[in-house]
């Protein structure tokens, strides 16, 4: 994750090689309050903080003798305890952020505003702990549009400034977590920009974006997801053992059917596979993948019904944001985000981890993995990996219903 | 000759109500009927942003009977448009165009991106 401390200055935009690296762009109006926020994300996300610990790091705590320090400690904890309790999650708040507007886009006819970008946040300090604000609605402002002679005299005007702006947020704190998925980590803020002004050193209006307009990423709440209507690559659970293995072998070739190995979920009793583990390759194999494998699983309860399913497939290098981009497209706003070396996203309720495929990831009914296939003699190779792709989709009503 | 013309709008507006259904519904991919098509190219890394897209969306590789569009264990009623291809309505607003280009056929995103699709060759298919 990069930090980018910049004073109208063009914001550096880092192109990652494969996965989409988080940039910050930090406030600039020393009067914002950096605590409300942070109130306002505790009382909305239901996350813990730990009070006494912040209370020992406060200046007043650290003053205090060794002889005044429990009372001075118990007090603090009082006072941190009220402000979380009095937190507002319908105040509005206004941060100022140095900002830029990218170049024009021929294709899409646009500027964009940078720290609307998928991946882009506000870092915050509050309570000695950082945050990441981050705009849910931040598609529907991001872009400038424009035709090409007016956006020929805009970028002139852009140039003179060195394209940098002063972002003016009004927002309000919403929960918790990036839906867009594209920033992940602790203590994500989740906020909807309720108006927006980008202004000049000056501050002469540059531009106002709409808040209404830009629908690319459908808002609705991340609890609306439901995956007994979803499917994973038009795969979905509910359906009979036979019809899916019936499917596989249509579509892709050979079936295998076996019983569920040890450790599976309870209510698991077989399992129906295509291409079992031919998606990913390890040293020492003799025919490992090519782009194009494609390799399907389906977990099968009792009654012959398909409650689980993983569909794997091989890619040519993608950058991990085609992937997300799709995905919340079609799923909408993402309930878990894990980012790193791969990346994880889910939707959904919470399942229990025996149904989990990678306990490193989220643990909802719907997860999807980018991580790139390499084994040990590709890795000394100068080229790129090619990039797998999982998607896993649980039947998580009766996971439920099988846990009683 | 009135009712027949009734019976006629009845029927029409049905089938329009089906297609509208986006997102598809639940049914085993036929057996025979039909072929089977995949994304081409798989190698080429410059169509790999719109075969990410057929994979999420299950059209990598699908049964195409008719008018309708079998992808994984999910049915699509497409719907004809006026360029001799079939429409296919995925969720949340996106659809796609599956046209034909020569001997293969080609996928068309509603959001730019496309990809040729072949047909699958494998053996006893």
């Amino acid at each position: 994750m990069r930090m980018g401390h910049i004073r109208f200055a063009p914001a550096t935009m880092v192109a990652a090689a494969a996965l989409l690296i988080a940039t910050s762009l930090p406030a600039q109006n020393e009067t914002f309050d950096s605590t409300a926020v942070a109130a306002a994300y505790f009382k909305l996300s239901g996350d813990s903080l730990d009070l006494e610990a912040v209370a020992q790091r406060s200046p007043a705590v650290q003053r205090a003798t060794n002889f005044d320090k429990p009372d001075v400690l118990k007090a603090e904890v009082e006072r941190l305890r009220a402000v979380l309790a009095n937190a507002d999650p319908s105040r509005e708040f206004v941060i100022s952020v140095h900002d830029n507007i990218t170049e024009y886009d021929h294709d899409h006819g646009e500027f964009s505003i940078a720290l609307f970008q998928p991946g882009y946040f506000v870092p915050l300090e509050a309570f000695g702990q950082r945050f990441q604000l981050v705009f849910q609605n931040a598609e529907r402002v991001r872009a400038i549009p424009m035709d090409k002679e007016s956006a020929r005299e805009f970028d002139a005007k852009l140039r003179t400034i060195y394209r940098s702006v002063l972002n003016e947020i009004h927002f309000k704190v919403t929960g918790q977590g990036d839906p867009a998925g594209a920033v992940t980590g602790p203590r994500v803020v989740r906020a909807e920009v309720t108006s927006v002004r980008l202004l000049d050193r000056q501050g002469r209006v540059v531009f106002t974006p709409s808040v209404t307009a830009s629908p690319t990423l459908k808002n609705v709440a991340a609890t609306d997801f439901d995956p007994a209507k979803a499917d994973i690559a038009g795969f979905r659970v509910g359906v009979s053992a036979a019809d899916f293995a019936a499917t596989l072998e249509r579509l892709f070739g050979p079936v295998t059917k076996g019983p569920a190995g040890r450790n599976v979920f309870p209510g698991i009793a077989g399992v129906v596979s295509m291409n079992g583990d031919g998606c990913f390759s390890y040293y020492g194999r003799r025919n490992n993948p090519h782009p194009g494998a494609v390799c399907v699983t389906g977990y099968v309860d009792a009654s012959g019904t398909v409650r689980s399913i993983r569909v794997e497939r091989l890619f040519a290098p993608v950058e991990s944001e085609v992937f997300r981009k799709a995905l919340t497209q079609k799923y909408g706003p993402v309930a878990d985000a894990r980012g790193g070396s791969r990346m994880s996203l889910g939707w959904g309720p919470t399942i229990d981890s025996a149904l989990v495929y990678d306990r490193s990831g989220p643990r909802t009914a719907l997860t999807a993995h980018y991580t790139v296939d390499s084994d040990l003699m590709s890795e000394g190779l100068n080229e790129a990996d090619d990039v797998r792709l999982i998607l896993t989709l649980v039947d998580a009503a009766w996971a439920a219903k099988s846990k009683e | 000759m009135r009712r027949h013309w009734v019976w006629m709008l009845a029927i029409g507006i049905a089938a329009c109500g089906k297609n509208a259904d986006a997102g598809g519904s639940v049914a085993k991919a036929p057996s025979h009927s039909g072929d089977v098509w995949e994304t081409d190219k798989v190698n080429d890394r410059k169509e790999a942003p719109a075969t990410v897209l057929a994979f999420v969306n299950g059209l990598h590789t699908v049964v195409l009977d008719g008018s309708d569009v079998y992808a994984g264990t999910t049915r699509y009623n497409t719907s004809a448009d006026t360029g001799g291809g079939r429409v296919v309505a995925l969720s949340n607003g996106l659809s796609a165009r599956i046209v034909a280009a020569g001997d293969a056929m080609e996928l068309r995103f509603s959001s730019g991106e496309s990809v040729p699709l072949r047909k699958q060759t494998r053996r006893g298919k």
